[in-house]
């Protein structure tokens, strides 16, 4: 009875947020409206200079790299921080003991011809396809984030079938540990504050690329420096998803407490549901 | 009006989860589902009648801005995304050590734990010895 209580008493305070939330989109202008505030302030200055501005056909990679540099160095930023959290977290594990035989987690090397073979064929695929992203984000869809998950995606997948990097087998050659793929992380990191620095040290603000010397065309040297960024940006974001999955499969897998599927002792501790 | 409905329900559905749903993994996933509807809403804002992807063609130089959507909340979307990967790393990174210090990651479970047996949580102890030992040396 107090159960039902509560979920009467849940369901009528999200329906009221939900009506609240429907209420107070009435107040807000029309979709599609070119004259709503959202769309009148700095975004024409955006869609009408940025061509001739930062030389980027696409407007999205310009506001990103350049308008907003010094908020992508932020995100950037928070996207390691989040990775270098998970191994602070996980790290007790990882160089702590080992369970006598490991969960069936995904640390290990599936042995599976037909995985080792798709493996082989896609991953040079998924990893080009990851660097066209990265270097086409000027013209079309795409940019150093898109292409560093692509790139980190890449990796992971070899890491699944391959499992972790190992001096004996070539093949596994790919897959970064946990060591290098921090080493990747942070220097993409440190790249994009570089590229900052080195702006001021040639008399612009931090991350005013257009002082660079790499040209005579303000327009054209803005280009060049904010795909340098999207590479620095890339290299950043895979290292970072290497990170994370190194130190969740390896804290799930091979340290701690057994997974709940793979343990059939104390029955308090199973989930409900 | 559509999209706007579709985001006002998702965040209701995704605050409800992490309120109510007692298992901290479904409580993750209903943060990602608040995420969406954030993320859905802000390209909602981006959109404009009569414009196209904001991407010029090569050899177009002038742009009037009524012809092309609204690249700013694209780009900050663009961002949140590839953020709320990592952040949501990071969650299964904690709830991994919440396992491992608990066995559960049951809200009710965990609370009655936290609050009364501390035999019950340290009965396993795997998480306590793995602190001892020193975090420098990579996996294998």
């Amino acid at each position: 009875m107090k159960a039902r209580l509560r979920a009467a008493a849940a369901a009528l305070i999200l329906g009221g947020l939900f009506v609240g939330l429907l209420a107070g989109v009435r107040d807000l202008p029309p979709i599609g409206d070119p004259s709503s505030p959202a769309s009148t302030h700095v975004s024409p200055r955006f869609i009408e200079e940025a061509r001739r501005e930062t030389g980027a056909l696409n407007m999205v990679t310009a506001v990103l790299a350049d308008y907003r540099g010094y908020d992508t160095l932020g995100e950037t930023a928070v996207i390691f921080a989040a990775g270098l959290g998970a191994f602070v977290i996980l790290a007790a594990s990882i160089g702590g003991p080992r369970r006598e035989t490991p969960g069936p987690g995904l640390s290990h090397r599936v042995d599976s011809l037909l995985l080792d073979t798709a493996a082989r064929v896609l991953a040079p695929f998924l990893l080009l396809f990851a660097v066209y992203v990265l270097v086409h984000g000027h013209v079309s869809p795409g940019g150093g984030f898109q292409g560093g998950v692509l790139f980190g995606l890449g990796l992971v997948t070899l890491r699944l079938v391959w499992g972790p990097p190992r001096p004996d087998r070539a093949a596994s050659r790919f897959g970064p540990g946990v060591r290098a793929s921090f080493l990747l992380a942070s220097a993409g990191l440190l790249a994009y504050i570089a590229i900052g620095i080195a702006a001021m040290a040639f008399g612009g603000a931090f991350l005013d690329y257009g002082v660079l010397p790499l040209g005579q065309d303000p327009a054209h040297v803005r280009e060049l420096a904010t795909l340098g960024v999207e590479a620095a940006v890339f290299v950043a974001v895979s290292g970072t998803v290497a990170v994370l999955f190194e130190t969740i499969a390896v804290g799930v897998a091979e340290t701690g407490r057994p997974l709940p599927n793979e343990d059939p002792a104390p029955v308090e501790a199973r989930e409900e549901g | 009006m559509t999209p706007y409905a579709l985001a006002a329900a998702l965040f209701t559905l995704g605050l409800g989860g992490m309120v109510l749903l007692p298992n901290l993994v479904r409580k993750l996933l209903a943060m990602n589902v608040m995420q969406v509807a954030v993320i859905v809403f802000f390209i909602a804002l981006a959109t404009k009648d009569g414009g196209r992807v904001p991407i010029l063609e090569p050899g177009e130089t002038e742009a009037i801005a009524a012809d092309f959507m609204n690249p700013l909340p694209h780009t900050l979307m663009l961002t949140a995304i590839v953020v709320s990967v990592a952040t949501t790393g990071l969650a299964l990174g904690l709830l991994i050590r919440i396992w491992r210090q608990y066995g559960s990651l049951d809200e009710r479970i965990l609370l009655s734990r936290l609050r009364g047996s501390g035999d019950d949580a340290t009965r396993h102890g795997a998480g306590d010895d793995a602190t001892r030992h020193g975090a420098g040396e990579p996996p294998r």
